[in-house]
């Protein structure tokens, strides 16, 4: 770890840390956060309900914060439009990366439809190898990610370590539910994606993305029959112990 | 033909399957005893893993009370027949090391071991598996491997489908750790906390499919793979260098029982088309349709060609088409389809070349004077070729340059390797099924005695000037069709004791069935009964007319009539058959 950072992975006690950080406001997290990491801290986000809620606070606690999405090529046309309402709402340049291939070269490299044939494949390219690009340089990532969104991320914690991109992982709503979420965007009118109405609980790429099948899960409309639920950008987190293998 | 009530009870075979603990069983502890075999239910798990039992039946008849010698046959899985180099060396040095010294190509493009013993089965399979090459799903009742047309010439279609044909056959693949803990490593290895209501197996269940399950994939107009006798065949549409999608073919299959009359071969029908994005889900769905409603209580109607007979192509295409959610494309138009061989050398399109090996019966051994094991290796070792198995059971070696062709063909000939322009049309077209003595249900011989079926109707083709005829020959040991007989232009399907059904009528492009011709006719009559239709169909054949087709137009009766006149008069008198002949134009 650079010298900048005031946190070294290597002695970080994961379970005190986590237990203080439980006890703070988003707001007193993401002063932390900030005073942590300076500027060595990114928001990553894809503009979900959570997501968005972090970057409300976190415009405010430093707004000139660097947030990144992924343009996998994909997206919904409604997602672009949040994107730009959100650029305009809170005066921010949203820095993008995009995968090296575009989706004619990787038709001309992979053969059609790939999405649908090796999702896995799929995700890498356009999701997880872009990632290196979105965290380099960076200490610490920020993420919409929440306990109760499914199976495999019900142990995240508030902060870990992130050893596919050698970083930390902050997810400062990993504790915070569903409703609590939407209660804070319908109570303080925050832009979300319209998509939302049209039942779709999470949206990712329009090849891979359906409305939620089951109203209770709300990842189940991605990659919707299939086991994959998540695209590889966050690998399962089992509680606290990833963070020293 | 009268439907089974779903209400009888299941075959043994599906207590076996629920009771396994996802194909696990008791062969733990079997493996590891001093028994030379597994049991019953033992047995019939080892499928799923690859694996049959069996005994050399040259034995059989030994003394009473002497106990039977086991060995196992090994069967790889190999998507679209795909190896390299190494891949191939693997399996032959294995082949000499635990098996007979011989490998088999299977007609669904994969290899074959035989005569490995008990003891030498984890070993066998941990080498494979660290040359990536698997067993998992090569029999049982599961999606076996996925065939594809091999031919490699560089054209951004033919790589798209055997891309697909090795990701539907990983898809399909069992998902159960059984086959990684018995023979791989024993370890487990655990995901991150795994959910609570973790599904083993998402597609197949517990009590996997009712019976064997085959998707094979035709590039356009070539049909080398026999689409129309697989459950699910795929031909690809193409536009240029645009795969546009695939047409779907269900319900084909070959299998049958001489004495049960409602056992039948079936040729697929055609349902649809679907693109490249919906093939994964279209391909799942329609093996979900037959896990749900083939016929598990009866393992001779479990295929699920009996299922689209029963319900017939419109009611399946209904319940897929409920399960999507959504309709399939009406089929698009395709060129029409050829058996072809790929035999000789061809240009790749990139500069390089490809050669294809006629391998007699799909067997890769030594024997006298064709060394073919040692010429293959050899060559193999030497320029490190791609190899690819063809359903042909044949071999195609790859990326051959210019410079190295004459050392390839030297290689080999220093082998006593014969090119496929040294062999008969009738040879390079031949086939047949592994039979006696290692398969336990062959009732002839078969892949042993159609070489020298072969000599003799070179001889007679020869001598009637048909020697340039391509015409398709296959010979199985059983009615259970492996080697595909049942759309062949003649074919010799065991019945008993060196007796055999002669059929003849097939489409040499897998698109007809063909008819039996004669019963029980003893093997070294076969031949001499097929010597009058030979005689008849080139005296007689229209311009351009194959040998089925031939059969076909003339129906099996009016050969069987024709040919009883013939013989009465002992003459070649034509009136009458050119009278029923001429009905037949």
């Amino acid at each position: 770890m650079s010298p900048s950072t005031r946190l070294l992975h290597s002695n970080v006690d994961y379970v005190a840390l986590n237990r203080q950080l439980e006890e703070l406001t988003l707001t007193d997290f993401l002063r932390w956060s900030v005073v942590t990491f300076g500027d060595r801290l990114v928001q990553v986000t894809s503009f979900g309900p959570t997501g968005i809620v972090i970057l409300d606070h976190l415009v405010k606690v430093n707004p000139d914060v660097r947030v990144v999405t992924i343009d996998t090529g994909f997206l919904f046309p409604e997602t672009y439009a949040l994107w730009e309402e959100i650029e305009r709402r809170y005066s921010i340049r949203i820095h993008v990366v995009r995968p090296e291939l575009t989706p004619q070269e990787q038709e001309r490299l992979y053969g059609p439809a790939l999405w649908a044939l090796e999702p896995d494949v799929c995700c890498h390219e356009r999701k997880v190898k872009p990632m290196t690009a979105a965290v380099a340089g960076q200490h610490a990532w920020i993420t919409g990610l929440r306990r109760d969104q499914s199976n495999t991320r019900n142990q995240t914690p508030l902060i870990g370590w992130d050893a596919r991109y050698n970083l930390f992982k902050l997810s400062p709503l990993a504790h915070w539910t569903r409703e609590a979420v939407w209660d804070y965007i319908r109570a303080y009118n925050l832009p979300y994606n319209r998509l939302h109405d049209l039942g779709y609980a999470s949206i990712g790429c329009i090849h891979c993305t359906r409305p939620s099948a089951d109203a209770n899960d709300e990842r189940s409309g991605r990659w919707r029959g299939r086991m994959k639920t998540e695209c590889g950008l966050h690998l399962p987190v089992r509680p606290f112990t990833s963070c020293r293998e | 033909m009268a439907t089974r009530p779903k209400t009888d009870a299941p075959s043994g075979v599906e207590a076996i399957k629920a009771n396994s603990n996802y194909l696990r069983g008791t062969l733990a502890e079997q493996l590891h005893n001093d028994l030379d075999h597994f049991d019953e239910s033992g047995k019939q798990l080892l499928k799923f893993h690859g694996l049959y039992q069996q005994h050399d039946r040259n034995q059989r008849k030994g003394a009473r009370g002497t106990e039977k010698t086991h060995s196992f046959m090994l069967r790889t899985r190999i998507p679209g027949g795909l190896l390299t180099p190494e891949q191939y060396l693997v399996h032959d040095d294995l082949a000499r090391r635990y098996a007979n010294g011989t490998l088999r190509v299977t007609t669904r493009q994969c290899f074959q071991f035989h005569g490995i013993l008990k003891g030498d089965l984890q070993a066998t399979i941990r080498e494979l598996n660290e040359a990536l090459i698997t067993s998992l799903g090569a029999c049982g009742d599961v999606v076996r491997n996925v065939a594809c047309c091999p031919a490699p010439y560089q054209d951004p279609v033919r790589e798209q489908i055997q891309r697909v044909a090795r990701i539907i056959s990983d898809h399909l693949l069992p998902r159960t750790r059984a086959y990684h803990e018995l023979w791989i490593d024993g370890e487990k290895v655990e995901l991150a906390a795994p959910a609570e209501e973790e599904v083993v197996e998402p597609i197949y269940g517990k009590t996997y499919l009712p019976r064997k399950f085959k998707i094979a994939i035709a590039y356009p107009g070539d049909n080398c793979v026999d689409v129309y006798t697989q459950d699910i065949g795929l031909v690809a549409v193409a536009e240029g260098e645009t795969l546009l999608g695939f047409n779907v073919i269900v319900g084909g299959g070959m299998g049958m029982n001489h004495t049960k009359v409602d056992t039948f071969p079936r040729l697929g029908d055609l349902i649809g088309f679907v693109t490249p994005e919906q093939v994964l889900q279209v391909v799942e769905t329609i093996v979900t349709v037959q896990r749900d409603h083939g016929n598990r209580s009866d393992r001779k109607h479990a295929r699920m060609k009996y299922l689209l007979h029963e319900w017939g192509a419109d009611r399946f295409r209904t319940e897929v088409e409920r399960r999507l959610g959504w309709k399939l494309q009406p089929p698009a138009p395709t060129p029409p389809l050829e058996n072809k061989l790929h035999h000789g050398w061809h240009a790749q399109g990139d500069g390089r070349w490809f050669l294809g090996l006629s391998i007699e019966n799909g067997r890769i051994k030594d024997e006298g004077a064709l060394r073919l094991r040692s010429g293959l290796r050899a060559v193999i070792e030497r320029f490190r070729p791609g190899v690819r198995l063809t359903p042909n059971q044949d071999l195609l070696l790859t990326d051959i340059t210019q410079e190295d062709m004459l050392a390839v063909e030297n290689t080999l000939r220093e082998h006593g390797i014969p090119l496929p322009s040294d062999l008969s049309l009738v040879q390079r077209h031949s086939l047949a099924c592994v039979a006696l003595p290692t398969c336990g249900l062959a009732l002839t011989e078969a892949e042993r005695a159609l070489p020298a079926v072969i000599d003799a109707l070179e001889v007679e083709l020869a001598q009637l000037g048909l020697a340039d005829e391509p015409f398709t020959v296959r010979m199985t040991g059983c009615p259970n069709g492996c080697a595909r007989p049942y759309v062949a232009d003649l074919a010799f399907v065991g019945r008993s004791a060196d007796a055999y059904v002669i059929f003849v009528g097939g489409a040499s492009n897998g698109t007809r069935l063909n008819q039996p011709y004669k019963d029980l006719v003893k093997r070294d009559r076969l031949v001499e009964e097929v010597r009058p239709l030979l005689q008849l169909y080139r005296d007689r054949r229209l311009p351009g007319e194959r040998f089925g087709d031939f059969c076909h137009r003339l129906g099996v009766e009016t050969l069987q009539s024709i040919i009883a006149q013939l013989s009465e008069k002992e003459t070649s008198d034509y009136v009458a058959i050119d009278a029923a002949v001429a009905l037949k134009r």
